[in-house]
C-alpha cells in the first residue's frame, strides 16, 4: 500500500513543475517590437489620446517618468496629447534652488480631485483600467495603445489668434458628434507650455547633487479657458451630425512664451470621467 | 488585454457562505448545532485627528479625522469553516495608500477539511518554503495584503508528505490584480518516508515548489512574456540543537517596473544555521538576491501584488532610535550576511551578578551585488535588453546597510530588571529611499531600558535612548516612562528630541502622553502628540510615515 502511494506520488506530483516550464513564455532577442499603431479612425476622424502626467519639480523619479511619456510620444506622434500637471508636495516651492512656482488652482484640483499619492503617476483618458484610475508610467503604453484603438465619437477642431502686444489669445473649438451617444458631455479647454528650463530633482547617478539644473519642462499646464471641468453640452444625449462651438479668450500671463504654448481641448463624460476624444493646438503652427 | 473588471459583492458572497453554513447541518437540532458551531474573531479600530504642524512639517488634513478599522468572523462546524473580515478606512490614515478607501468584505473564505485534504474557496493566505517564490500574507502595520482569492487545496497523502496547489488573484486594495497566480508545492520528511531513516537522529525534509504567473501583453513597446515561472529547492536538517535551512530559487525572465524591463534571469540563495542549548545560541544566516522582484502585475510598484517575499537577514529593531533606520530589501540585487551569538553569563559570578546575565551579540551587512555590463555600449540596467551579467559570489562595491549591536539584559535585583544596548549602524539612504543626493548615515544609539516591579502588580518602565550621527537630522535623545496597574491600566509619557539639528528652527521635540484600559478581551488606548516623519519596516518591508500631530483613539477587542 505504502509502495502504491509511492509511486501515485510521484506519477502526479513530478510531472506538474515539468509542464509549469513547458508553459513558460521565454522570450528571446530581440525583446522591442515594432509598434503597430491601432487605427482608431472614424471617415477623416482619428482617436486622439490624453496622458496627465501628475509630477513636480521635487520629485526625483520623474524624469524618469517624463522620459516613458517622450518614448511613446516619439512612438504615437500627435495621436498622443501629454499635459503634465505640477500638483501635490513634490511640486511645494522651497527657498533657492525650487523657488518657481509651476502650481496651478486647476492642477491642484484635478490632483485632489482622482486622489493622486505619488509621483510620477498619470491617467490615460481619465479611465479606470482594472480598477486603477491612475497609472504608473510603466503601465500608460498599455493603456494608450489599448485606447487609441477606439472608435472614435466626437471629432474636435480648433483655431486661435494671439495678439502679441496685448497677451491676449482668442480660441475657437468645434466639437463635431460622429456617434449617437449618451451624455452628460463635457469640454474642457487648457494651455500648456513646452520649453520651461527649470531645475528637477532626479535620482539619476549621471547627477550627483541630485538636480539637473536646466531641465527642460514640457507640456507643463498652465491654466484652463474654461475652469477645472469645463462646461456641459448636449443636454444628456448627442446625435451623429450635431456641431457644437464656443469662443474662449485668455489674457496670458507675461511670462509665459506664446510660441512654446499649445491648447489642449477635450470632451470627456461627465460621469465616468473618461476622455472621448482630446486636440492639441500649438499657438506657432 | 486591459479590460473594465466587473464589480464583486463580496458582501454578498460572505452571506452565502453564512448562510450555507447554517443550512448544512439539515435534520440535527438546533441545540446540537450550536454545541459544535464555534465562533471567533476581533475587532480593531484605530482613530486620529490631525492637527496642522508646520513645525514638523505635518500636513493640513482636511477630513481633520481619519480612521482605519476591520473585524475578523470565523465560524466552524465539522471541519466545514467560513469567515470574513470586513474592512472600513473613512478615510485611511495618513501613511497608508489612500487606495484604501471605503467600506467593503475583501477577504472571505469557505475551507473544508477531511480525509487529510484541505479546500479552501475564496481568499486564503500560503507560502512556499521561506517565501521565495510565494508568500501571500497580510502586515497591517505596514498596509500589505496580498491575500489570494481563488482556491487552495493542501493534501497529506501519507506521514510526511504534504502537497499543496494555489491558484487564483492577489488582492489589491478592494479589487484584485490583473495576473493570475499558480503555484505547487511539495514537502517531503525523509524520515517520515523511509523507514530506515526513522531512527536516525537527523531530520531531513525536502521541498519543492514552481509558482507561475499569467498577464496578458499588451506593452506597445516591448515583446513580454505572458507566463512566468519561478521554481525553487529547499531543505531543512536537524540534528539535536542544530537547524539548517536553505532554498535556492530561479525566475525565468520576467521584464517590470521593478527591474526598467529587463529579461535576465533572476536568483535567490538564502540560508539559514542555528545553533542553540541552555546558555547558548548562535544563528547565522546568508543571501543572495538578484532580480528577484515577483509580481502579478509587471507595472506594479510599492508593495503592491507582491507574488514572493524575500527574507531579511538584518536584525529588526524594535526601540523607537535604533528603528530609525531600518532596511529594506532590495529585491533588485542583495547580497547579505548576518551572524547572531546570544549567551549567559551564570548568577552568582562577577560578570553575571546575583540573577545572571544575558548577552546578545549582533551583525549585518547588506551590500550590493557584483554586476557587469552586457556590452561596451549598453549601460547597465538598461531597458529592453538582459540588463547585467553578475558572477554568484562576487560581492559588489557599494554598501547598503551594516548593524553591528550589543545587547545585555540582567536582573538587577529583586524587583529590577535592565536591558542595555549598543548599536552601530551604517544606513545607504540613497540606495533605500531612492535618492542620489545623501550622504551615507553613520549612527551610534545608547538604550536603557529598565522595569521596576512595584507592589500590588504595578510596574515602573523607562527608557533612555540617544542616537548620535553627523549626518540627516544629526543627534536624538529619548526617554519614555510607562507605568502599568495589571491587568488593567497603562499610562505613558515619552519625547523624542532632535537636540542636534545643524538647522537651530528643526530642533523639535516629537512628546507622546497616552493612557490604556484592557479588560477581558477588550482594550481602549488614547494618546496624544507628534510623529516624526520616517520609514517604518516589517520584515524588510516598509513604508513611509509622514509627520502627524494629533490625538489617536485605538479600539481592539477579540472574541
Amino acid at each position: 500500500m505504502r509502495l502504491l502511494k509511492y509511486i501515485l506520488f510521484f506519477l502526479f506530483a513530478m510531472p506538474a513543475p515539468v509542464l509549469f516550464f513547458q508553459a513558460c513564455d521565454i522570450v528571446e532577442p530581440p525583446y522591442l517590437t515594432g509598434v503597430d499603431v491601432p487605427n482608431g479612425g472614424h471617415g477623416d476622424a482619428v482617436q486622439r489620446v490624453l496622458l496627465e502626467e501628475f509630477t513636480g519639480h521635487q520629485c526625483p523619479n520623474c524624469p524618469e517618468g517624463s522620459q516613458i511619456a517622450r518614448e511613446l510620444k516619439d512612438v504615437y506622434g500627435d495621436r498622443l496629447v501629454i499635459m503634465s500637471i505640477h500638483a501635490g508636495w513634490f511640486a511645494r516651492t522651497s527657498e533657492g534652488t525650487f523657488a518657481y512656482d509651476f502650481q496651478t488652482e486647476e492642477g491642484n484640483a484635478l490632483n485632489d480631485a482622482f486622489g493622486v499619492f505619488q509621483n510620477p503617476i498619470g491617467m490615460v483618458n481619465r479611465k479606470d483600467f482594472d480598477g486603477n484610475r491612475l497609472l504608473g508610467p510603466a503601465a500608460w503604453g498599455e493603456a494608450i495603445h489599448h485606447e487609441l484603438g477606439r472608435q472614435p465619437a466626437f471629432r474636435i477642431g480648433t483655431g486661435s489668434i494671439y495678439h502679441a502686444g496685448h497677451h491676449k489669445l482668442d480660441v475657437h473649438i468645434q466639437v463635431d458628434v460622429l456617434l449617437d451617444s449618451d451624455g452628460p458631455f463635457y469640454v474642457s479647454v487648457f494651455l500648456t507650455e513646452d520649453g520651461i528650463i527649470k531645475p528637477q530633482r532626479t535620482n539619476n547617478p549621471d547627477y550627483p547633487s541630485g538636480v539637473i539644473m536646466e531641465y527642460e519642462h514640457n507640456h507643463v499646464l498652465r491654466t484652463s479657458l474654461n475652469g477645472t471641468w469645463g462646461e456641459p453640452f448636449g443636454n444628456g444625449y448627442v446625435a451623429a451630425g450635431q456641431q457644437y462651438t464656443w469662443h474662449y479668450s485668455l489674457n496670458m500671463d507675461e511670462e509665459w512664451t506664446a510660441e512654446n504654448c499649445s491648447v489642449i481641448a477635450m470632451v470627456y463624460h461627465g460621469e465616468h470621467m473618461d476622455v472621448l476624444q482630446v486636440q492639441k493646438h500649438p499657438l506657432q503652427p | 488585454m486591459i479590460s473594465i473588471k466587473q464589480k464583486t459583492y463580496p458582501f454578498l458572497a460572505a452571506a452565502v457562505f453564512l448562510a450555507g453554513l447554517l443550512c448544512l447541518p439539515a435534520g440535527i437540532r438546533s441545540q446540537e448545532l450550536l454545541s459544535d458551531v464555534r465562533i471567533w474573531g476581533n475587532f480593531e479600530l484605530e482613530a486620529r485627528y490631525y492637527f496642522q504642524d508646520s513645525l514638523i512639517g505635518a500636513p493640513e488634513v482636511p477630513e481633520k479625522i481619519l480612521m482605519n478599522g476591520f473585524a475578523n468572523v470565523n465560524i466552524s462546524y465539522s471541519g466545514f469553516t467560513v469567515g470574513f473580515r470586513y474592512e472600513s478606512y473613512q478615510n485611511a490614515l495618513l501613511g497608508y495608500d489612500p487606495r484604501y478607501r471605503g467600506n467593503g468584505i475583501p477577504y472571505r473564505f469557505a475551507s473544508y477539511t477531511q480525509d487529510n485534504l484541505e479546500i479552501t474557496l475564496g481568499n486564503f493566505y500560503e507560502q512556499f518554503g521561506s517565501g521565495l517564490v510565494f508568500r501571500s500574507y497580510e502586515e497591517r502595520a505596514l498596509g500589505v495584503d496580498n491575500a489570494m482569492d481563488g482556491l487552495r487545496l493542501v493534501y497529506r497523502p501519507m506521514d510526511g508528505v504534504t502537497l499543496r496547489g494555489v491558484i487564483g488573484q492577489q488582492r489589491l486594495f478592494f479589487d484584485t490584480g490583473p495576473g493570475i497566480v499558480r503555484g505547487l508545492d511539495a514537502r517531503v520528511g525523509l524520515h517520515s518516508v523511509f523507514p530506515s531513516l526513522a531512527n536516525q537522529t537527523g531530520r531531513l525534509t525536502i521541498g519543492g515548489s514552481v509558482v507561475s504567473k499569467f498577464q496578458r501583453d499588451m506593452n506597445p513597446l516591448f515583446n513580454l512574456p505572458e507566463n512566468v515561472a519561478a521554481f525553487a529547492g529547499r531543505l531543512n536538517y536537524t540534528r539535536g540543537a542544530l537547524n539548517l535551512s536553505a532554498e535556492y530559487a530561479h525566475k525565468i525572465n520576467d521584464p517590470s517596473a521593478e527591474n526598467n524591463f529587463i529579461y535576465k534571469d533572476g536568483h535567490a540563495l538564502h540560508i539559514v544555521t542555528s545553533y542553540a542549548v541552555r546558555g547558548f545560541g548562535m544563528l547565522l544566516s546568508a543571501k543572495r538576491i538578484d532580480n528577484m522582484g515577483f509580481r502579478s502585475d509587471r507595472n506594479a510598484t510599492g508593495n503592491d501584488l507582491n507574488i514572493n517575499f524575500l527574507p531579511p537577514t538584518t536584525r529588526q529593531h524594535a526601540y523607537s532610535l535604533s528603528s530609525m533606520y531600518p532596511y529594506a530589501t532590495q529585491p533588485n540585487g542583495e547580497l547579505g550576511f548576518m551572524a547572531e551569538l546570544t549567551f549567559s553569563i551564570p548568577r552568582e559570578t562577577i560578570l553575571g551578578g546575583s540573577y545572571g546575565t544575558t548577552v546578545t551579540m549582533n551583525y549585518s551587512l547588506a551590500n550590493s551585488i557584483h554586476r557587469d555590463r552586457i556590452h561596451d555600449t549598453i549601460p547597465i540596467g538598461q531597458r529592453g535588453t538582459e540588463g547585467y551579467r553578475s558572477r554568484f559570489f562576487r560581492m559588489g562595491d557599494e554598501k547598503y546597510f551594516e548593524d553591528f549591536n550589543v545587547e545585555i539584559s540582567r536582573r538587577i535585583s529583586r524587583g529590577l530588571r535592565g536591558l542595555f544596548s549598543y548599536a552601530y549602524i551604517a544606513y545607504n539612504q540613497n540606495v533605500i529611499e531612492g535618492y542620489v543626493d545623501k550622504e551615507m548615515i553613520f549612527a551610534h544609539i545608547l538604550i536603557a531600558d529598565m522595569t521596576w516591579r512595584l507592589p500590588e502588580r504595578r510596574s515602573l518602565r523607562w527608557e533612555l535612548q540617544h542616537l548620535s550621527t553627523r549626518q540627516d537630522k544629526q543627534n536624538w535623545a529619548m526617554a519614555m516612562i510607562e507605568y502599568s496597574i495589571a491587568p488593567n491600566w497603562f499610562f505613558s509619557i515619552s519625547d523624542q528630541y532632535n537636540y542636534g539639528n545643524n538647522d537651530p528652527d528643526l530642533r523639535n521635540h516629537y512628546y507622546t502622553l497616552g493612557a490604556a484600559y484592557a479588560r477581558a478581551g477588550n482594550r481602549f488606548a488614547l494618546s496624544y502628540g507628534r510623529q516624526r516623519q520616517g520609514v517604518i519596516c516589517v520584515g524588510g518591508v516598509c513604508r513611509q510615515v509622514p509627520a502627524s500631530n494629533g490625538f489617536t483613539l485605538h479600539v481592539t477587542s477579540s472574541f
